[in-house]
């Protein structure tokens, strides 16, 4: 794992989430793309457990500095936490690899993060479902959609875009 | 175990550290990131301010259509209702140049139907509600501005209805009659009409100097407070009923079939 490079593209996914995300807004609600949502699922679908937690856990604080739910920070630290290591338990299961899952691993991570991030900021704020369907549904969709596209770009800034070569006995020429 | 510190971090954010210091360390991010937020954040705005297409339904897109020509509609009306009320003033403005009108307080009409050579009168559209009474006189207004040829006398109110009003013109042989004069003379004749486009004054003696041109101005006293020229004297000779008077023949000076704007001076009437 580059972490040096994991940093640069966590802070440049941050700021553009902040500043410039808006440009892809669509409809009246001005519903974006969480950048920060799919690189979660990127690192935790293809890092080794221990990287996923980590990266997850840092993922979720970037998420909070940037786009707290009504100010609170702790919320998406634990959701992002929480469904990056299971993710990541998951991915030794099941294969993300292809976009369609990609897309579709994108979509339930984020319903089940806005979810469990609104609840855990509801212990401490007031009226944190307001809006509701543009977190728990129309983002993590549109980022579903837009998320596989980001595979290649992020793979290749990682060297993460070599196949995995499963640990085979090796077969000599002689059959033995 | 990893899993557990981040956890535990996550709840001492959402719990025990205080709501301040998350908010300091968000602000601290947005300062230390300023330029590149700001940078991005303009980007967003412009393209949000070039054209995008409009949202909603082609029903609200109609409607809105509909809205935008009724607005336009408007401010063409608007517009119009502006110059007409600037051109009054100007009317208006054009009258108080003249001295000893200062005190004359005016009422703008137009005129409704054409002058009818049978009746001599002008029906115009202001009324009692706008403070006309039988009585007022009338006068010519025009756009250029020549006292000779634009502000004179046409003649007064002979009956108001509530919001139109009859002129009878000074060329209208009935009664009553106008004092006037004539040039520099210190004469008071009495004008009326004769019923073919022409007035006749009388009570001028025949000793006064009277030459065809010389103009015939409406005294002041009977609601006005200045001399207002009426007409020119066409034709002067001895009254053949009473030879010590001369019998003077007059023509308005305003084309009043040209008339389409009049005003009425609104002043008390002096009992006659």
């Amino acid at each position: 794992m580059r972490w040096i490079r994991f940093a640069g593209l966590v802070l440049l996914a941050s700021v553009l989430q902040a500043g410039l995300i808006g440009v892809l807004g669509v409809g009246r609600s001005d519903i974006k793309p969480d950048l920060l949502l799919i690189l979660l699922v990127f690192f935790a679908s293809r890092c080794q457990t221990t990287d996923a937690v980590v990266t997850s856990f840092v993922l979720g604080f970037t998420a909070d500095l940037v786009s707290p739910i009504r100010g609170v920070m702790g919320p998406r630290i634990i959701s992002f936490g929480l469904f990056g290591t299971l993710l990541s338990d998951v991915q030794a299961v099941l294969s993300v690899r292809r976009p369609i899952y990609q897309g579709a691993t994108i979509f339930i991570t984020g319903v089940l993060t806005a979810v469990v991030g609104h609840l855990l900021a509801s212990l401490r704020a007031e009226n944190v479902t307001a809006g509701w369907p543009v977190p728990f549904l129309w983002q993590p969709l549109y980022s579903a959609v837009i998320g596989p596209l980001f595979s290649l770009p992020v793979g290749w800034w990682m060297h993460m875009n070599r196949k995995r070569r499963r640990s085979y006995g090796r077969i000599t020429r002689s059959g033995k | 175990m990893l899993f557990t510190w981040g956890m535990l971090t996550g709840l001492s954010f959402l719990f025990v550290i205080p709501q301040e210091t998350s908010g300091r360390l968000q602000l601290t991010y947005a300062r230390v990131f300023r330029w590149p937020l700001r940078l991005g954040h303009g980007l967003t705005l412009a393209a949000r301010s070039t054209a995008r297409p409009p949202s909603g339904t082609p029903e609200e897109y109609e409607a809105l259509l509909a809205n935008h020509r009724q607005i336009q509609n408007k401010i063409a009306n608007l517009q119009g209702q502006l110059q007409d009320a600037q051109r009054k003033i100007e009317l208006l403005a054009k009258l108080r140049e003249k001295p000893g009108w200062e005190n004359m307080s005016f009422c703008l009409a137009r005129v409704i139907t054409a002058v009818d050579p049978a009746q001599n009168g002008l029906v115009i559209d202001r009324g009692t509600t706008h403070g006309l009474v039988v009585g007022q006189f009338v006068l010519s207004v025009s756009d250029e501005g020549d006292v000779d040829q634009s502000v004179s006398v046409i003649g007064t109110i002979s009956s108001v209805e509530t919001k139109t009003a009859r002129i009878r013109l000074i060329t209208d042989p009935g009664d009553p009659k106008i004092i006037v004069g004539i040039g520099n003379l210190n004469v008071r004749g009495f004008m009326e009409g004769r019923g073919n486009g022409t007035v006749r004054i009388t009570n001028v003696q025949r000793q006064h100097q009277v030459s065809q041109g010389d103009p015939v101005y409406t005294q002041k006293g009977q609601g006005l407070d200045a001399p207002i020229v009426t007409a020119r004297v066409t034709q002067c000779r001895t009254d053949p009923e009473e030879p010590f008077f001369l019998d003077i023949t007059a023509r308005p000076v305003c084309d009043i079939g040209a008339l389409s704007d009049v005003a009425v001076v609104v002043a008390a009437v002096p009992a006659r």
